[in-house]
């Protein structure tokens, strides 16, 4: 393949991208407990610092939570490991 | 200063309609601007190349592509800073406070998700990361570590924005709570 719109590489040295599964698996998880642990009680302390209602941290709320961390730590996982595990079959 | 946020809060009502066309405008800019050149050329191109990852033209592709992926998220990040101009207009304008659960959900999914992603990205594609100015200063250990990092950020990015925009957009629209 050779077309003039390419930029030269020059000494730009390409290497393979390495993505372990072990850490794809460890950045599903914190992105699911920034979830748990970040968003949802920054959400819920907003809302008690403006006006002072405290049903975020209620059963229902934080199992909302919980739930939405792990389906979407899940989804997250999912999504990454069809950019990085290429297989053999062009797209 | 609550007397001034309530002057100007009455001022900018009567523009309400005005103020969330152009930050609807804006906010589907943002949202969806490079969708296309992400799902259609850079994904499929380099998942070519991390199948070929010695081919050195697969590597100009790669190059190319993400070259041209800097430039083309520049709608997307001239976008981002007119939403966080209006966003605050529109507050005003609409008496919109942090009673209202899906406002106050917008406002951390703003200042803790959406801010950091678009800096990142920003530096990435437009400022010390960009991979034209990287090539064409002479550092090219740089370029394939930040060609790399880039990458991963993509990548990891992807499932965030994707259900985090979408949610956005119904916390906007439907008001749920």
């Amino acid at each position: 393949m050779s077309f003039d719109l390419f930029p030269p590489l020059g000494d730009i040295k390409p290497r393979a991208l390495i993505a372990p599964d072990k850490t794809v698996n460890r950045i599903a998880i914190a992105l699911g407990a920034y979830i748990a642990f970040v968003l949802y009680p920054a959400y819920g302390l907003l809302r008690l610092y403006w006006t002072g209602d405290t049903s975020a941290f209620d059963f229902s709320g934080v199992s909302t939570a919980a739930i939405t961390s792990i389906l979407f730590a899940v989804f997250a996982r999912r999504t990454m490991m069809r950019y990085f595990n290429v297989g053999a079959m062009a797209d | 200063m609550t007397a001034l946020l309530e002057s100007s809060s009455d001022w900018l009502a009567e523009y309400y309609v005005y103020i969330k066309f152009v930050h609807m405008v804006f906010a589907a800019m943002w949202a969806w601007s490079t969708v296309v050149g992400y799902s259609n050329f850079l994904v499929p191109i380099f998942r070519d190349w991390q199948r070929n990852p010695d081919d050195m033209d697969k590597a100009r592709l790669r190059n190319w592509a993400m070259e041209r992926f800097d430039d083309g998220a520049v709608l997307e990040h001239i976008a981002f800073p007119m939403l966080i101009f209006t966003g605050p207009l529109l507050m005003l304008a609409g008496g919109w406070t942090p009673d209202s659960g899906w406002f106050a959900m917008k406002l951390v999914l703003v200042a803790l998700l959406f801010l950091p992603i678009e800096l990142t990205d920003i530096y990435l594609a437009h400022m010390g990361g960009n991979k034209k100015w990287l090539r064409e200063t002479g550092q090219p250990e740089a370029y394939e570590r930040t060609l790399h990092l880039h990458w991963w950020f993509l990548v990891v990015s992807t499932p965030i924005v994707a259900i985090s925009i979408t949610f956005t957009f119904y916390l906007a629209i439907v008001k749920p709570f």
